[in-house]
């Protein structure tokens, strides 16, 4: 028996997931570091070891993120945004829009009923509404960027941040800061501004509910709250949206004979 | 950077009394043996346009925004010379970073067009020929009026400003044809032509000849596979404003519709794999990119048709030149509402069968994307694809590669391609 086999390459994680039979067998989610390549192997290696298979049972693979052209033990690559949207349909079938936030992209995509994409919208030369901009900011902070949604929940009073850029808003953070505003204010500030960009983004394209939220900074629960606000519709968070990119790859990767 | 537009500009200028000479040109063009017939018209004409532009006196040329129509320049015994298109050959060239960072030294915004940007900058250099009089036509692109003011203020010479209505009516129409009238008045003065009018008449019958050929090359580029490759003619775009009322432009659209013809006869396109079919809007990046490698060589997509190959113009009357050039300036598809370029989005989608629409969104420029939500919206409405790219057709300083793959591998996988 072959196992088709999805890995995602971003910016910040790379992800590898094996099939079997329809089902998520095993995944690993590790950092991607300065060699997509070497990422993608060791991605594919830890899953093997999880699934307990060896690399000669595995079947077609397809890369897809960033780093999917350096994937080149891949039978193909697609884009990430054709992942995402058979990811989530696969998941959630009723999901009609998926939003990612990875690593140094965003992006929305509406989803048809088959899982194909109808549309897509992604940031532009920006790195202001990415999991890229909250490391600056947590970083900013002396915050861990992990404990940075949870902080944000306590905030009554959120402080205004500048969506549009991330170095005038990391300028912003340091001047709260040293007016002593409530580390978990601007936090929740931090959020609002991600939020507002990301949202606006998704607007351009349409908001059709149901609504999933996926990649690395959907982990937040802080701007998973704020885009909920922004967006005035309820989000669908997978248990690990961190490998609906590879779900989908793999998907891709079982339809090949 | 400078050093290679210096030495281009004085090579240039050296050889520009040979270049004139249309058996010259034409011979420069045989030599290239690999382009298509029209292709290697279009060569021949850049060879002669740039020999003439450089070796002719200043009082002989007229610098001009793109729609101001050729055919009164040449029609007025004048060269014309659209800075807008100069801009993209420098940028072909690898030469526009330098040509925007004098512009930038000038104090120019940046987040003005690189078009014109661009061409300040090599104006300032003194890398343009030299110009007798200017012609500026101010919608909708109201920083080309702004730019060949300025020009004709810092060189002391004539500028024509074309006031141009938003709308198409009888009235505007009269109103347009009494601006052009005047422009061809003051310009034949200089020359001391009181019998303009038949130059005028004459380019307007080359226009029509054009036209009628590029009707009939444009029917045939509807077969299916598509017989051109779409990235060509895009990159032919500015030539195509210098063409109508030339005999070139006859020339140009005969080798075209012949070829294309010889193509649909022969079954050879020029791209054999043809995949995804698209619609391409508003312009591209001039200098050196993947994207049409990407969209053509590696995903097998076709350039079936570009919105500004379109013929939207009637007939030109010889009797009435200057109120038939009016007429034709103000059907332009990009004036007046943006329904007018919605519905000739929608009709060329349909008669070309294309799957879905690329529209490049230049950089700075108000006029083609200004209303790019309302044409993403009616195109979704009408069950057509749109892909948004974002980009500049000059300042390679605002290309992302890696944003622009993925982006185009996307929408053509969500057209169906590679998945």
């Amino acid at each position: 028996m072959k196992y088709p086999v999805g890995i995602d390459v971003g910016s910040a994680s790379a992800e590898a997931l094996i099939l079997k039979d329809g089902k998520i067998l095993a995944y690993s989610i590790l950092e991607t570091g300065a060699n997509s390549r070497k990422a993608a192997e060791k991605a594919l290696e830890e899953a093997l070891e999880k699934a307990k298979i060896s690399r000669a049972e595995v079947g077609p693979i397809v890369a897809t993120g960033y780093g999917r052209i350096s994937v080149d033990f891949a039978s193909r690559q697609v884009t990430e945004i054709s992942c995402y949207a058979r990811g989530i349909h696969f998941l959630y079938p009723e999901v009609r829009m998926v939003i990612d936030i990875g690593g140094q992209d965003s992006k929305a995509i509406l989803v048809g009923k088959n899982g194909r994409v109808l549309d897509f919208v992604m940031n532009d030369k920006c790195a202001a509404g990415t999991g890229r901009f909250l490391e600056v900011m947590a970083r900013v902070m002396e915050v861990d960027v992990e404990k940075l949604g949870e902080i944000s929940l306590r905030s009554r009073n959120p402080a205004e941040i500048s969506s549009t850029c991330t170095v005038f808003a990391e300028s912003e953070v340091v001047s709260l800061i040293a007016r002593g505003v409530p580390v978990e204010d601007i936090a929740a500030g931090i959020h609002k501004a991600i939020a507002r960009r990301v949202g606006a983004m998704a607007k351009r394209i349409g908001v059709t509910p149901p609504v999933a939220f996926a990649g690395g900074v959907a982990k937040n629960v802080g701007v998973v709250k704020a885009l909920e606000e922004e967006l005035g519709v309820k989000l669908i968070v997978p248990e690990e949206p961190q490998i609906v990119g590879a779900l989908g790859a793999a998907l891709l990767a079982s339809e090949e004979g | 950077m400078r050093f290679k537009a210096d030495r281009a500009f004085r090579c240039l200028k050296l050889l520009a009394p040979i270049l004139s000479n249309p058996q010259v040109a034409r011979l420069a063009a045989l030599l290239n043996s690999s382009g298509s017939p029209h292709e290697r018209v279009a060569q021949e004409f850049s060879v002669r346009l740039a020999g003439l532009l450089y070796s002719s006196p200043p009082e002989r040329i007229v610098w001009a925004n793109i729609l101001v129509p050729s055919e009164l320049i040449w029609g007025l015994g004048f060269i014309p010379f659209y800075p807008e298109i100069a801009a993209a050959t420098i940028a072909r060239f690898g030469l526009a970073p330098e040509a925007l960072r004098l512009a930038d030294e000038l104090g120019v915004p940046r987040d003005l067009c690189s078009f014109h940007r661009a061409a300040i900058g090599f104006a300032e250099a003194g890398f343009f020929p030299k110009a007798g009089a200017f012609v500026a036509v101010n919608y909708p692109c109201w920083t080309a009026a702004v730019f060949l003011s300025w020009e004709a203020f810092r060189h002391n010479l004539p500028f024509y400003l074309i006031d141009m209505p938003s709308d198409f009516t009888e009235d505007s129409a009269h109103y347009l044809a009494y601006s052009l009238e005047e422009v061809a008045q003051g310009l034949a003065s200089t020359r001391g032509n009181r019998y303009y009018i038949r130059g005028i008449e004459k380019a307007l019958r080359l226009s029509n000849e054009a036209r009628s050929l590029a009707l009939e090359a444009t029917e045939m580029r509807k077969f299916i596979p598509s017989p051109l490759k779409g990235s060509k003619m895009i990159g032919h775009l500015g030539l195509i404003a210098y063409l109508f009322g030339s005999p070139y432009g006859v020339a140009y659209y005969r080798a075209m519709r012949d070829y294309i013809r010889r193509i649909i006869a022969e079954s050879r396109p020029e791209q054999e794999k043809q995949g995804a079919r698209l619609y391409w809007m508003h312009l591209k990046p001039f200098y050196s990119t993947t994207l049409f490698h990407l969209v053509e060589d590696e995903k097998k997509a076709v350039i079936v048709f570009e919105e500004h190959s379109s013929v939207w113009w009637e007939p030109l009357v010889e009797g009435e030149p200057f109120l038939s050039l009016a007429r034709k300036m103000l059907s332009h598809p990009s004036l007046g509402p943006t329904e007018g370029r919605i519905a000739r989005a929608l009709a060329d989608v349909q008669a070309f069968k294309a799957d879905g629409v690329i529209h490049f969104n230049h950089w700075g420029c108000r006029q083609s994307q200004g209303a790019i939500a309302l044409l993403r919206r009616r195109l979704r409405g009408e069950g057509v694809p749109l892909l948004e790219l974002e980009g500049d057709c000059i300042d390679e300083n605002g290309y992302q590669e890696g944003q622009i793959r993925v982006r185009m591998e996307a929408f053509l996988e969500s057209l169906g391609g590679g998945l």
